[in-house]
């Protein structure tokens, strides 16, 4: 693997694992915090909003790896 | 029409480019023949949309002498017309494999794409290309275009409705 | 003066292009996806705002206590009321995004003007539904902008009392205000998806959604941005209390912030002006026809003798400008003499590209400027050079 790709590899790893963290922060906050907090529902906003990005980034990351995406338009 | 004509021994590969209007700007980049300046063996011609391109045209500029043929259209998604360029992808793609089957290698045939002002990547494109057609030397399988009398249902079409 | 301006903003516009397509594969670049955007958040505000009904109450009493209680108590209430409200900003920001760039890059021509037209009408809707959105909060700012709105409505000579007294659902505000409010808001947001509908018609695969990767994103950012700055409400509206400063929401307020500083019928006319100025656009193009060079090769024409009803053409037309008829009489070569179908162009649709001629194999269409022996002609001369 290139330089360049093991660069956008690691990226990935650690978006992934951003993403999970946030995952566990919403289900953590559902388990342990009573219903009535209004920060909490923001705070759990806020992770919701990070996974969607993360996951975004993590196609695009993909992409130019060229592990997904019609191949043919990087020609 | 002309009839083959026989590379030049060990020059520059003829090649022939068609440039759709949108995609990168030949202004200053050519002289008044279409030849660009920096590879003077390369020729452009212009055209609506590097949709409009027939693939017979191309397999036709092989026949008449040219080492390579090459079209340029807009950045894959900003096509002015939308899907101009994905098409002509298509297209060149089959043609490729259409005259492999007589043993014309494919690199004679490329599609770029190159936006309004792409044009340092556009010349080292093209420069990459005249080098390994260089390599490639002149086409070999591609026959001789014959003679008008043979093409009957050629001449009712030009006659068409203008 | 105007051509020049264009050409230097068709300049910078590509210019930004080649620096995002060396970050992004060209396909994925954002600002290619422009109009899927819009609709994106469309959508997106369509899902909150049906959220937000339920809970909403029309009435001049309950109205701001029904948002703070959506807000405040019920789970997640304030994350999608903040996800409306910027999901509409982005909105309007992606529309004009889209405006923009195909007005620098002349993709109004021909019979482009027609998603130009509706377009334009869907920015004035769009627009109009943000500014009932934030009178629904019916806080001191939801209450000021009805105000200067209404001063502005009676401002118009002729009909301006009418107007006015539709918004308002009669002389005066009262307790039917809001529900009108609320219908104003709902039906033109509806509305939208039919220009929507006329802004479609003429094109073949639209780019409706932009890709996957952005649509991620864009839902990711509308969410955290909710989440980070809460969407909030000022005091509760009272009739007649004196206005104080308060937050202006560029995109939408912006008139109104100025109805503070300027007579209400200059607004008024400077909008009416600027908008009749877009509607205008594709009918004031940047060039002449005869410098328009191969770009205005003439409207495609098919050669009848010749089609065989292959419909490769009517596949590739990307502005659905081709049609495919019972043939009413055989073609003249062998291979059109038995097609059941005949391609006929339709003029007032065809933008003159040519794709259509690249489509063809059987030489059965041609564009009158640059017709196939032109082509066969410089092929020749440049071969010979």
């Amino acid at each position: 693997m290139g330089a360049e790709r093991a660069r956008y590899a690691a990226a990935v790893f650690a978006l992934a694992g951003i993403g999970a963290a946030c995952a566990v922060v919403i289900v953590l906050g559902e388990i342990l915090g009573s219903p009535q907090r209004p920060w909490f529902w923001q705070a759990g906003g806020a992770a919701l909003g990070l996974i969607f990005v993360v996951y975004g980034l993590i196609l695009l990351l993909l992409r130019k790896m060229g592990l997904i995406g019609p191949r043919r338009a990087e020609r | 029409m002309t009839d083959h004509v026989p590379a030049p021994g060990g020059g520059a590969p003829r090649v022939v480019g068609f440039v759709c209007d949108w995609a990168v700007s030949t202004a200053g980049l050519t002289d008044a023949a279409g030849r660009l300046l920096a590879h003077p063996s390369v020729v452009l011609i212009q055209v609506p949309c590097s949709g409009f391109i027939r693939p017979s045209w191309l397999e036709e500029t092989l026949r008449a002498g040219a080492e390579g043929v090459f079209v340029v259209g807009c950045p894959y998604g900003d096509c002015l017309n939308r899907e101009g360029n994905y098409l002509m992808r298509e297209r060149i793609e089959q043609l490729q494999r259409r005259l492999q089957r007589r043993k014309v290698e494919p690199e004679r045939l490329s599609m770029l794409a190159h936006g309004l002002h792409d044009r340092e990547a556009f010349l080292a494109d093209v420069g990459a290309l005249v080098e390994a057609l260089g390599r490639l030397g002149a086409a070999a399988g591609v026959r001789p275009v014959p003679p008008r009398a043979a093409v009957p249902s050629a001449a009712p079409a030009e006659e068409g409705n203008p | 003066m105007y051509r020049r301006t264009l050409s230097a903003l068709l300049r910078w516009t590509l210019r930004l292009d080649v620096f995002i397509n060396r970050v992004w594969p060209s396909d994925l670049n954002p600002l290619y996806y422009t109009g899927g955007f819009a609709n994106l958040f469309l959508f997106i505000l369509v899902l909150s705002g049906l959220f937000i009904f339920f809970y909403y109450v029309p009435s001049l009493g309950g109205a701001h206590a029904s948002v703070a209680y959506l807000t405040e108590q019920v789970p997640y209430g304030g994350l999608i009321r903040g996800i409306h409200r910027y999901a509409a900003d982005a909105f309007i920001v992606s529309a004009l995004l889209h405006l923009f760039r195909n007005w620098f890059t002349d993709r109004y021509l021909f019979s482009r003007d027609s998603p130009w037209i509706s377009g334009m009408f869907m920015l004035l809707l769009g627009g109009f539904v943000g500014v009932t959105g934030y009178i629904l909060v019916w806080d001191d700012r939801g209450l000021a902008v009805l105000s200067v709105f209404v001063d502005m409505l009676q401002s118009i000579p002729g009909a301006g009392d009418s107007l006015a007294a539709l918004l308002v659902g009669g002389p005066g505000l009262w307790e039917g205000t809001l529900p009108r409010v609320l219908l104003l808001h709902v039906g033109p947001a509806s509305a939208l998806y039919l220009l929507l509908w006329w802004h479609y018609v003429r094109l073949r695969h639209p780019k409706v959604w932009p890709p996957a990767t952005w649509v991620l994103i864009s839902l990711g950012v509308v969410t955290l941005l909710a989440a980070l700055v809460p969407a909030v409400s000022g005091t509760p509206a009272v009739p007649g209390a004196a206005p104080r400063a308060m937050a202006v929401d560029v995109f939408f307020l912006l008139p109104f912030w100025l109805a503070g500083y300027l007579p209400s019928m200059v607004i008024v006319g400077a909008v009416a002006v600027l908008f009749a100025a877009g509607f205008v656009i594709p009918y004031v193009s940047r060039e002449p026809p005869r410098q328009m060079g191969v770009r205005h090769a003439g409207v495609a024409q098919v050669v009848d003798g010749n089609c065989t009803g292959c419909e490769l053409c009517y596949y590739d037309c990307p502005y659905n400008a081709i049609v495919m008829v019972p043939s009413p009489y055989p073609g003249l070569t062998r291979a059109a003499a038995n097609r059941k179908l005949l391609a006929v162009v339709i003029d007032s649709r065809c933008v003159e590209c040519g794709i259509c001629i690249g489509a063809c194999p059987f030489e059965a269409l041609e564009l009158p400027g640059l017709l196939e022996a032109d082509v066969r002609q410089r092929v020749a001369e440049a071969v010979r050079a």
